[in-house]
């Protein structure tokens, strides 16, 4: 397949420019910058697509306008024109192939050179400086492996690309290793980490041991607590046989201190418990009825003869009081009456100091006194008759019980009755003797008599009379007043002196509040001497009672044998306490067993008893102390396992380890996946160069002898590696030992006669860039021999800026550049 | 009659396949294998099985932590408080000296302890039941235990309780008391509870030959949800049928996203987030699988394997879920080009076998078992191969332009 012509539309310098090339060689000449580069670049990226934006070889293209172009092919016979034009904003540029004028799929033209790719279309077809960078970048090692492998395709890029593969295989691991390598740290932090948890695992070991040992532990424990459990009951024998000897003394006392059996009869004891009680009830009773006699008697009442004498005088006496009261009231009155007429009639007043016998001498006197006698008759009639009116007066007073004063008005009615009929008879005989005398008689009269002469007398001596009579009545009132208030005194002072009183005349009844209380105090009194009565009575029955009682409870003591109360109590007590006794003494024989009889019989020592075990206690002791510090050290130790148990950390780190191991696997696989893709590669490229060396040898030894100027003629492939043999000499010379620049050549003759070998399968122009010329070749007449003997099979392109190479072609191979 | 047939508790593990900058909490890591194992204890309570068997490994180590053995010794009590029986075995992880377990002893508990024992008892229900079962001594176990288990009683409901694995060809691999379905057939059980392979797997129907899996996923080969089988049996025909019961409380999931043509970041991780929640509905460890991953930049592939960005992400997704892996799958064939593309091909059939890679590294493997183990994995070449395409893919297919 040849390129025929190359359109190009804006790339680069170019701008709608077009090149026809010959069907073989091309040569296009220029200058640097003249656009060599850019040709190649075209070519390719029209082929196989435009570079991305931003890609190092970027042809100064100017993206803001259509660009691209068409080249036409000619393949047995057929013209094909690929065309490819990116336009501004989008994506890519299509391919575009027309075959012999009609539109068709860009596979079917794909197709004809076996779908590569640029990149193999660069790798094998085409010669430029990157070429040459290939192989100058790599060691002599390189380049002996790469120019082994020059029988595959793409054998550069993939050699390297082997060689990253291993690269960076080498670091995550290589065999022999290195610390450096990834790999071979993150094993050694695995190491580290499972040393860490080895260290925890001890202290698993630890918890295992302890688990062993606290086992063995509690075995013991459990054995030794079965001794303990043992010197325990054997401490607890001997304390009990110890107590024992206390027991047995006990039991000894009990038993001497009863030996005489008391005879009680409760029976009995009851029945004169009931009879002393029913006796203290009454003796009770008794008490209560005395002391209730004791508070009558407290309250006792003067009973004299006296008082008695004052009260029942009392009535009789209240009445003299009365009765001396009135007569006061009288004497006052009559009295009254008598200073009246002693006011009235002072002459009475006087003429009462007169005696009688004086007065009548005054009647005398006066009726000695002249008189008309006229007067006289009627006067001494009226006095006759007045005195018959007393007398009469009397007998009616008689009459109606008025003893006294019937016998006074009658013996006044006599007396005047006696005057009257004297008087009558005087004043008759003297009426007319004195009638001359009178004046001197009257005078006399009235000087002896201290008033003058009335016209009579009688009235007057009727007034004395009168008045004498109230006096003397006066007196009588008086006198019996007297004698009453002796009495009345008498009785008060009597009174006074017995209730210790002070009653005068005055509130002289109040005696009458102290007698009526006197007298309820003795009715009080009286009653209260009855209830004694009765009181004393119920006494003297409850005593019998008593008395009774007594006899029977005394009945009861001498049954029993006893003298009182207190003897009884006392027996009873004794005999309640003996029944404990031989209660607790049968407890104690029971407890003690057969122990009671042999302590009885003395088959026991008692002191042997003691020290033995106060032996086994200090054993017990001691014992006991030792199996607690056996607990404590189990308790230690199960406190340490709690501790243990915990395995969070042990688990992390164990988690840490796996995730570590992971690290390391990802990375294992990581290195595996690099390390084979690698060999697959150098594989592949070993499988295809050792299919294909044989078939290139001719070719192959003919460009190397070209390029060595015939130093070298033959290459030999039967070996695992290529060896070379100079035209001189039947030596093998291994690759390896060949020059740098030799080595360049024979990599270059493989390398060309690969593209010549598979040509039959892709059969595209072969592009050498002057980059590539100006490697070292040797002479220039070898490479002219080289290129053209290249372009008898291929189209060759050449790009140049070296004269001589242009000189050494002709014209119509040139093309010249920079110039249109 | 009910039973659980329980395998694989690994209590104590460790979780591997974990980014350095997990978020999760190292404690519920911690816990969840104890908590899987309460949530069946939970679960026979609960259903008031008659029995419970618990097929070895127990423990992830044999030398369990005191605090794991007191938390799985309460565990067992509360399951013979309510008259359950149960037995137990030690696998390869757990061979445990019976002196150093922690289980107190209990009528109806039994402990098998090495060489095969039937462990006979009577349902609440009257039922004679025999369990037959064995335990590890060391680490591996190369006699074939199950042949020396007695001929089942047919009266009795049988239960075979192995630890162990499918005799192969590979006489190396045949250290757990490997078995074969025919010999395990010939024994008349009418119950084969297997442990050891962590994956739930039915070796044959009926009677039932099978292993209930691990309780908790730890790794990222345990994958999707873990957990047991309650067994329920006919009384009269002793026929069984067993319910898997979920246990798992973190588990591992891979889920896909599959690309078909270059997108943006942000529409990307929207799709990533997206295609998780989709399918999670619990706490999940994610395995991304990109699938197509050709279709990334390489700025997304970088970013992508960046645990930062995976906090990012973390943030949205269900449950407290993480990323803790992404994995590049190349949907294309990795073509170099066409003239060498058949060697190309050979040279990498060439390249990848498992003596090629132990190679390089054959002292490691044997200072360090788990790179050993982990060169031994029967998956490795494949998950190399896989990772060494996206490897190439990405070096291979940085054209300088596009066609």
């Amino acid at each position: 397949m040849e390129i025929k012509q190359l359109a190009i539309t804006n790339f680069g310098k170019f701008n709608n420019v077009t090149f026809n090339l010959n069907e073989q060689l091309n040569i296009f000449f220029g200058l640097n910058e003249a656009g060599k580069s850019t040709l190649v670049a075209f070519m390719q990226q029209v082929l196989f697509g435009f570079v991305k934006a931003g890609d190092a070889k970027n042809y100064e293209i100017n993206k803001t306008i259509e660009y691209g172009g068409e080249i036409t092919f000619i393949n047995e016979g057929d013209e094909y024109i690929v065309s490819r034009f990116q336009v501004p904003g989008k994506k890519s540029g299509e391919l575009i192939v027309q075959k012999n004028g009609q539109t068709i799929l860009p596979e079917e033209f794909f197709a004809l050179i076996k779908n590569i790719n640029g990149d193999f279309y660069r790798q094998n077809f085409v010669f430029d400086d990157d070429t040459l960078r290939e192989i100058q970048r790599v060691n002599g090692e390189s380049l002996t492996q790469q120019i082994n492998v020059l029988g595959a395709s793409n054998s550069a890029e993939l050699s390297q690309l082997a060689r990253d593969f291993d690269k960076e295989s080498e670091n995550l691991y290589k065999g022999g290793a290195t610390a450096k390598k990834e790999i071979n740290q993150d094993l050694k932090n695995l190491d580290s980490l499972i040393a860490k948890s080895e260290l925890k695992k001890a202290d698993f070991d630890e918890y295992t041991k302890n688990q062993t040992q606290l086992a063995e532990l509690s075995n013991k424990l459990q054995q030794d607590q079965e001794i303990l459990t043992l010197k325990r009951e054997k401490l607890n024998q001997l304390n009990q046989q110890v107590a024992n000897i206390d027991n047995f003394r006990n039991y000894q006392t009990l038993q001497s201190k009863n030996q005489q059996k008391i005879i009680f009869n409760k029976e009995d004891f009851d029945q004169a418990q009931t009879f002393k009680n029913q006796r203290d009830i009454l003796v009770q009773q008794i008490k209560q009825q005395e002391e209730n006699l004791e508070n009558i008697a407290h309250n006792p009442v003067d009973n004299s003869e006296a008082i008695n004498q004052l009260i029942n005088d009392w009535q009789k006496i209240r009445k003299l009081k009365e009765t001396s009261d009135d007569l006061k009231l009288q004497s006052d009155n009559k009295n009254q009456l008598a200073a009246q007429t002693a006011t009235l009639q002072p002459e009475v007043e006087y003429l009462a100091t007169l005696n009688p016998t004086e007065l009548k001498s005054m009647q005398q006197d006066f009726d000695s006194l002249s008189k008309e006698p006229t007067k006289t008759a009627k006067d001494n009639n009226l006095g006759i008759y007045s005195a018959g009116v007393a007398i009469l007066l009397g007998i009616l007073a008689f009459v109606i019980k008025q003893g006294v004063l019937g016998i006074v008005t009658i013996i006044i009615g006599i007396l005047a009755l006696i005057i009257g009929i004297i008087a009558k008879g005087k004043n008759k005989q003297n009426y007319q003797q004195e009638l001359a005398a009178v004046r001197n008689k009257r005078d006399q009269f009235t000087e002896k008599y201290h008033f003058a002469p009335p016209s009579e007398l009688k009235s007057t001596i009727n007034a004395v009379l009168n008045f004498q009579n109230q006096t003397h009545e006066i007196d009588q009132i008086n006198q019996r007043i007297a004698s009453l208030e002796t009495t009345i005194k008498d009785y008060r002072q009597k009174f006074n002196q017995l209730f210790n009183q002070n009653i005068t005349d005055q509130n002289f009844l109040d005696i009458e509040k102290t007698i009526n209380y006197q007298k309820q105090q003795q009715l009080e009194f009286n009653n209260q001497q009855n209830q004694i009565q009765s009181i004393q009575q119920n006494i003297k029955n409850e005593q019998d009672q008593i008395n009774v009682l007594n006899n029977n409870i005394n009945q009861l003591f001498a049954k029993n044998k006893v003298n009182n109360w207190n003897e009884y109590e006392t027996l009873k007590q004794d005999f309640e306490r003996q029944k404990r006794d031989f209660a607790q003494m049968k407890t104690l024989a029971n407890f003690l067993g057969d122990d009671l009889n042999k302590m009885i019989d003395n088959q026991i020592d008692i002191s042997e008893l003691e020290n033995n075990a106060q032996a086994q206690q200090a054993e017990y002791d001691q014992f006991n102390q030792f199996v607690n510090q056996e607990i404590k050290e189990q308790a230690e130790l199960n406190s340490r396992q709690k501790s243990l148990v915990s395995d969070d950390e042990y688990f992390a780190l164990n988690q840490e380890i796996a995730d570590q191991k992971t690290l390391i696997l990802d990375k294992i696989d990581q290195f595996l996946v690099l390390k084979l893709n690698s060999q697959w590669l150098i594989e592949m490229m070993n499988l295809a160069s050792h299919n294909r060396f044989p078939k290139m040898q001719k070719l192959a030894q003919e460009y190397f002898a070209m390029l060595t100027n015939d130093r070298y003629n033959q290459i030999d492939f039967s070996g695992k590696n290529l060896a070379v043999k100079k035209s001189d000499s039947t030596k093998k010379v291994e690759v390896k030992h060949l020059s740098r620049g030799t080595a360049e050549q024979l990599y270059f003759a493989l390398k060309l006669s690969f593209v010549a070998l598979i040509e039959d399968e892709i059969n595209l122009p072969i592009i050498i860039d002057d980059a590539f010329v100006n490697f070292d070749f040797g002479r220039t007449q070898n490479i002219q021999k080289l290129l053209l003997r290249l372009s008898e099979k291929h189209q060759v392109i050449i790009l140049t800026a070296r004269q001589e190479l242009h000189d050494m072609f002709d014209e119509k191979e040139v093309i010249l550049l920079g110039e249109n | 009659m009910k039973f659980l047939h329980l395998a694989d508790l690994h209590l104590d593990s460790t979780f591997s396949g974990l980014p350095s900058n997990l978020t999760t909490n190292i404690s519920e890591i911690k816990n969840s294998t104890n908590q899987a194992f309460e949530k069946a204890v939970d679960d026979a309570i609960a259903e008031n099985v008659d029995f419970v068997v618990i097929v070895g490994d127990i423990f992830d180590l044999h030398q369990p932590s005191p605090q794991t053995q007191l938390f799985f010794a309460e565990q067992i009590k509360r399951l013979v408080d309510q008259n359950i029986y149960v037995t137990i075995s030690f696998g390869n992880h757990d061979y445990l000296d019976r002196n150093d377990f922690f289980v107190a002893p209990d009528n109806h508990l039994f402990v098998f302890n090495g060489e095969p024992e039937i462990f006979s008892f009577t349902t609440r229900n009257n039922i004679p039941v025999d369990i037959a079962g064995f335990s590890y001594q060391q680490n591996h176990l190369t006699e074939d235990q199950a042949a020396k288990f007695p001929v089942a009683n047919p009266n009795h409901f049988s239960v075979a309780t192995i630890h162990g694995s499918v005799k192969t060809s590979n006489d190396e691999q045949n250290v757990y008391a490997p078995f074969t379905i025919t010999e395990l057939l010939a024994k008349n059980y009418q119950y084969y509870a297997l442990g050891h392979i962590h994956k739930i797997e039915t070796l044959h129907e009926e009677p039932f030959i099978g292993y209930s899996g691990n309780t908790q996923g730890r790794n990222i080969n345990e994958l999707g949800n873990k957990g047991f089988y309650q067994v329920t049996v006919d009384d009269q025909s002793f026929k069984t049928t067993q319910k898997f019961v979920k246990t798992s409380v973190i588990n591992y999931q891979e889920i896909n996203l599959s690309l078909t043509s270059e997108t943006n970041q942000t529409d990307l991780n929207d799709q990533i987030i997206q295609n998780i929640n989709d399918e999670i509905n619990q706490k999940t460890f994610v395995i991304l699988n990109i699938l197509g991953a050709e279709n990334l930049s390489d700025e997304q592939a970088e970013l992508l394997q960046d645990e930062n960005l995976w906090l990012n992400l973390n943030r949205q997704l269900t449950a407290n879920s993480e990323i803790v892996r992404v994995n590049f799958i190349v949907d294309e064939k990795i073509g170099l080009n066409p003239v060498d593309q058949d060697y190309f091909d050979q040279a990498r059939d060439n390249v990848f076998t498992t003596d090629n890679l132990k190679a390089p590294l054959k002292k490691l493997a044997t200072q360090y078992q788990f790179i050993g183990e982990h060169l031994d994995d029967e998956e490795l070449l494949t998950s190399l191969k896989t990772k060494s395409e996206f490897s190439m893919a990405q070096n291979l297919l940085t054209s300088d332009g596009d066609n």
